[in-house]
């Protein structure tokens, strides 16, 4: 975040294997529930407005 | 018909005069010294628009994801199991840097707070990142986290995961989101 130091580490341990699982699923399109929960959630959300990028 | 969100590049914080997310330590970074940031030509902002508004202020920065070597070697070895998906090939484990785009700044007025918008923010960085950075599978922030103040349910209800346990020698929580394809298929 601008304007606070934060230190930057390797992920460790459980954290590393839940980015790497959830990396393949997205990779391979195996998506669990909870994350084609997450797409259809984008999907309502971005219906919301019309973004323009200037 | 949709209402327009414009998303305005900034090079000059004046703009943000009279923008007050509610939050006073956000608020006086943003007064005070968000244009030393914007000086420096990595800092990529935007004011973002509703009519004549300022209803959220937004950043970007690049990032890597680096995973430690450990887990990878003990995956290799079989002292840990390997995830649970059957790959042809499991490239990945020669893998433990991602780039990724941050959020390096992400606040919403306050009168416009709890309307949605600042998700909405976030299904848009998706999708610019998707278009404009293929390379990059992830987006980032570090979640702040102040006595009064945290970001980190806002970026949970978000689909973000923590990177790391919350820790005491920073105020901020690292927190990424894998981007996944814009829309389902019609099975799902």
């Amino acid at each position: 975040m601008l304007g606070i130091e934060s230190p930057r580490k390797p992920i460790t341990g459980q954290f590393a294997k839940e980015l790497r699982e959830a990396l393949m699923r997205a990779r391979s399109g195996n998506l669990n529930q909870s994350e084609k929960e997450s797409v259809r959630r984008s999907e309502r959300v971005l219906r919301k407005y019309n973004a323009v990028w200037k | 018909m949709f209402t327009d969100l414009v998303f305005e590049r900034i090079d000059d914080a004046s703009i943000l005069s009279n923008f007050y997310c509610g939050i006073p330590e956000m608020d006086s970074f943003i007064h005070e010294k968000l244009q030393g940031f914007l000086n420096r030509t990595d800092c990529d902002a935007y004011v973002i628009r509703l009519g004549e508004d300022i209803v959220a202020m937004l950043s970007l920065g690049d990032d890597i994801l680096t995973l430690d070597d450990d887990d990878k070697d003990d995956m290799i070895s079989g002292f840990i199991p390997k995830p649970n998906i059957a790959l042809e090939n499991q490239e990945y484990l020669s893998e433990n840097e991602f780039p990724a785009v941050e959020i390096t700044y992400l606040a919403v007025e306050k009168d416009w707070r709890g309307q949605g918008i600042g998700e909405y923010i976030i299904s848009q960085v998706e999708r610019k990142v998707q278009r404009e950075r293929p390379e990059c599978e992830f987006i980032t922030v570090e979640a702040y986290i102040t006595k009064g103040y945290s970001a980190v349910g806002f970026y949970n209800h978000c689909d973000f995961t923590p990177a790391e346990p919350p820790t005491g020698y920073k105020d901020t929580l690292r927190m990424y989101k894998v981007l996944h394809p814009i829309t389902l298929p019609e099975k799902d």
